[in-house]
């Protein structure tokens, strides 16, 4: 069942459009992400989602039911902002209830379900605390339970794990996820983290510059980008220019300044961009047919995984490894590197 | 920075503050003292406390200036917080150069818009009143209330209204459960900073007060020109501490020197630009 | 279809800005522009009758000297005073600012405004009582020697001076502390580094970063200097009279209201024109300043 249905939302500020004829569907109980770098305008159709903005044209329809022209207030939206916005003059109970104080629910109820709320995000018996006290982590779970407990039809969360240390930010990240799918809401997350987006999300919409790029599962998205931007942003991809040929027996292979990939692609011949991940490739002391020469210029330790920059031919490179590894390759060595046909994602040059 | 250089600067400081503070001082002390005319040789007494409170002229002046300071502070209050809210419906550059305007009454010498509003005032028929002065005080002292309170309004997060709002309440419950919370130290501020401006306002007063009614400052120029009162040491003494009150009491809420300064001055407008 | 809704960028809610611009128009921008009406206004203006027309006021004012006189005495007054503020100022200002240790410092600043929220009237009075003959002041002189017994500065041009400086002091201070306080330390300790010793330092580094506080600060000090009457009728003596003393006796003492008028707007629009010119030359000095050290 659809939940939401954002219909060609477009928006222009002071002369620019920043929203150029956005329409994306979430599905009733989806976590849906919209992931893109500052100034793509995710936050602004968060905004008009939820009434703070209008849009110039286009609609938004929440369960069937057109809410374009509502006010904020009318919506049943819950919204978590960026700096979470609790109401500093009230504590931690008096900032859940306040929804439920809106929407005139008696005392005793609203006691209860923020009760409940708070035991939901791991903050049983915080009531009485002045939400001035408490650290970023807990300040972002009160503005969890304050936007939950009205029971909203849909949760926005607008970059909200963004002011927290790395840490916390990925317990975070689980906790949301948890509640959410505990409770069954229809959740858009902004966010400019593409790993927090491959973390969370059922679906991502990529954005950038006011289109969205690219829609679909994360698994997908990751290993199948369609655009060099889609392929860039999300993982760091090595882009190269080459020359697309197709040999007699029909495969494929792209040939560079001193290298040569096979790829499978349904482009036809001529000059391409290629994007390849750097975990991606096979790394081999000993050199194989279709194996590429690369010389290590550089090897920089990641904690987990390996960087190796050097040199393909004329290109660079970066590769990675994982630190087990580490010791087997030295600078100005020479490795061999392979990758499968799949994973050499060819664009057209644009 | 050099040891010579520092002791440079301690002495000078201790002189400048010498400079300021030694009248100050002198004044106190001499409200104690029991000659006439504040000369030597010096005769302690605390004659001239009750006596102020009971026969002297002063008095009736201070208290007429309390009272009148005290309806002009309420109404700037109003009027100002008003404007700063309502300057946040505006846009962008209406808003500076409205606040600009605002700095009109501060910028121009207080001399000029007393008697520019006099001659108004004497067109119009009503001439020296309570209703001019009222008039004259409330203008002067608009200005800081105004940007005392925009100055809260600027430096608080707004999204805490939004946040409300998106939980069902509509425009006037936020402004009372959330907006108003947050502006209310600028509101007292700028409530006693007029209060203080008004009740110590020489100029408007002298030229706007009806003949024959003297508020304090007024009262204090009269006596100063045609004769010397012991009592006035008493009543310099009085006002000093309360505004040493005042200040510590500002400084707890968080205004320190310089943020009330540039609020009460055009200061704040030049970082506008 | 695009919704073609045309935006007004004033919502509603700018409304309750609506009485204040009111009071602000009547009380004070209206009675401006007025003033130069009653510039050529002939006497007073008694119970709403208005005494007619002249132009009068201004043959007055420009052909005796009087106000010339008047206008360049207190045009050099309130830079001298102005001057001397300065300073006084900048080594206090500076010495709050980054010499005074941290949790001392808002106790000297509130130091420095106590006298903001004092009457200006019992501040020049406590001048008066430390200047007067037989005061505190010329007894020390005259036991020192310099001045002799029965004397004072009191009621001559120079007690106003100082009356001046006593009372606009703190402004001074406090402008030039906000701008100086914002130097990072940083930059002293950089300059000392590189070789610069402490007059060079001043007048490389901490001077031109501390323009906007030294403007701010004189015009603070100087159109209220200007402007003022109440320091030179209360210690100025026969020879003390400033513009504004001029001013003040038309509304209190001789009653031409419209030759007061006049004098106001003149003098209005001369201290504009000195301010407008003021902050053109502080707006290029930025702008010099800022260019050489791209």
């Amino acid at each position: 069942m659809i939940k939401l249905d954002v219909k060609n939302i477009i928006k222009t500020y002071d002369g620019k459009e920043v929203l150029k004829g956005i329409s994306f569907e979430a599905k009733e109980g989806e976590f849906v992400s919209l992931l893109g770098p500052s100034g793509c305008g995710k936050s602004t159709m968060l905004r008009i989602i939820c009434g703070l903005e209008s849009p110039d044209s286009g609609n938004i329809i929440v369960s069937g039911k057109e809410i374009t022209s509502e006010k904020p207030e009318k919506r049943n939206i819950g919204m978590v902002f960026q700096n979470y916005a609790l109401f500093p003059s009230m504590n931690v109970a008096k900032n859940v209830g306040y929804g439920l104080k809106m929407q005139r629910v008696p005392k005793d109820e609203i006691a209860v379900r923020v009760s409940e709320t708070l035991n939901l995000v791991h903050l049983g018996g915080y009531e009485k605390r002045p939400v001035t006290r408490l650290s970023g982590g807990e300040q972002q779970r009160v503005a969890l339970a304050r936007a939950l407990v009205v029971k909203p039809d849909i949760l926005l969360l607008d970059e909200p794990l963004s002011a927290l240390d790395r840490k916390i930010r990925g317990e975070m990240q689980y906790e949301i996820r948890n509640i959410q799918q505990k409770v069954g809401i229809t959740t858009i997350f902004v966010t400019h983290d593409q790993e927090e987006a491959l973390t969370m999300s059922d679906k991502i919409i990529l954005m950038n510059g006011g289109k969205i790029e690219q829609t679909g599962r994360p698994w997908d998205i990751y290993n199948h980008p369609e655009s060099n931007f889609a392929a860039d942003f999300l993982g760091k991809a090595n882009l190269l220019h080459g020359e697309l040929q197709t040999a007699a027996d029909g495969t494929k292979v792209v040939s560079g300044r001193g290298w040569k990939f096979a790829a499978k692609t349904l482009l036809p011949d001529g000059a391409v961009q290629i994007a390849m991940r750097g975990e991606q490739f096979g790394i081999s002391l000993e050199s194989t047919e279709q194996a590429q020469a690369f010389i290590i210029r550089q090897k920089i330790f990641v904690g987990t995984t390996c960087k190796l920059l050097g040199t393909i031919g004329e290109d660079v490179l970066e590769v990675s490894a994982i630190s087990a590894d580490m010791e087997k390759f030295s600078i100005d060595d020479t490795v061999y590197l392979t990758i499968k046909p799949e994973n050499v994602l060819c664009y057209r040059e644009d | 920075m050099s040891k010579g250089l520092k002791i440079f600067l301690k002495i000078w400081m201790f002189l400048g503050f010498a400079f300021l503070y030694i009248p100050i001082l002198v004044i106190i002390i001499m409200s104690f003292n029991g000659t006439a005319y504040g000369m030597f040789p010096f005769k302690f007494t605390l004659e001239w406390y009750p006596y102020l409170f009971t026969k002297s002229e002063l008095l009736p002046a201070a208290v007429l200036s309390l009272k009148f300071s005290l309806t002009v502070a309420v109404s700037a209050i109003i009027v100002g917080t008003m404007a700063a809210f309502g300057m946040q419906s505006m846009p962008e550059r209406f808003r500076k150069g409205l606040n600009s305007a605002f700095q009109l009454p501060i910028t121009i010498p207080w001399l000029v818009q007393g008697v520019s509003l006099l001659l108004i005032l004497n067109l119009l028929g009503i001439g020296r009143s309570y209703f001019g002065m009222f008039c004259g005080n409330v203008i002067c002292v608009l200005p800081y209330v105004v940007m005392l309170v925009l100055g809260r309004f600027a430096m608080a997060d707004r999204t805490p209204e939004a946040a409300a709002r998106l939980l069902g309440a509509g425009p006037v419950r936020v402004f009372f459960d959330i907006t108003f919370p947050m502006i209310v130290p600028g509101v007292l501020a700028g409530g006693m900073m007029a209060f203080i401006v008004c009740f110590n306002s020489f100029c408007i007063q002298y030229y706007l007060a009806p003949f024959g009614v003297r508020t304090l400052p007024v009262e204090v120029f009269t006596l100063i020109k045609t004769g010397y009162k012991a009592d006035l040491n008493a009543l310099a003494a009085l006002m000093i501490m309360i505004s040493l009150a005042v200040i510590l009491l500002l400084n707890r809420m968080g205004y320190s020197g310089t943020s009330l300064f540039a609020a009460g001055t055009k200061k704040g407008k030049m970082h506008h630009d | 279809m695009k919704k073609e809704k045309k935006k007004n960028p004033f919502r509603i809610g700018s409304l309750w800005a609506g009485p204040s611009v009111l009071m602000l128009l009547c009380l004070s921008l209206v009675p401006l522009i007025m003033l130069l009406g009653f510039s050529f206004m002939n006497g007073n203006i008694m119970n709403g009758v208005f005494p007619g027309w002249t132009l009068e006021n201004f043959r007055k004012m420009f052909s005796g000297d009087t106000f010339s006189k008047l206008m360049g005495k207190s045009l050099g007054i309130g830079a001298l005073v102005t001057l001397i503020c300065i300073v006084i100022s900048y080594p206090i200002a500076w010495g709050i600012a980054k010499v005074a240790k941290p949790h001392n410092r808002s106790m000297f600043l509130m130091l420095i405004i106590l006298p903001f929220f004092t009457s200006q009237l019992l501040l020049i009075y406590a001048m008066m009582m430390i200047l007067q003959s037989g005061g505190i002041l010329m007894t020390l002189l005259n036991k020192i020697g310099i001045a002799s017994n029965g004397t004072s500065i009191l009621y001559t041009p120079r007690a106003v001076i100082l009356v001046l400086v006593y009372e606009y002091l703190p402004y001074m201070i406090l402008c030039l502390y906000t701008s100086l306080e914002s130097i990072g330390d940083n930059l002293v300790h950089a300059s000392r580094v590189l070789g610069a010793n402490t007059f060079r330092t001043f007048v490389n580094i901490v001077f031109p970063m501390s323009i906007p506080g030294l403007l701010s600060g004189i015009l603070l000090v100087l159109v209220p200097v200007c402007g003022s009457f109440a320091e030179s009728a209360l210690v100025g003596g026969p020879n003390g009279m400033m513009v504004g003393s001029l001013i003040n006796s038309q509304y209190n003492t001789v009653l031409n209201m419209g030759y007061g008028a006049a004098l106001s707007c003149v003098f209005l629009i001369i201290l504009s024109i000195i301010m407008g010119v003021i902050r053109l030359l502080v707006n290029c000095a930025e702008k010099r300043i800022g260019g050489d050290t791209e």
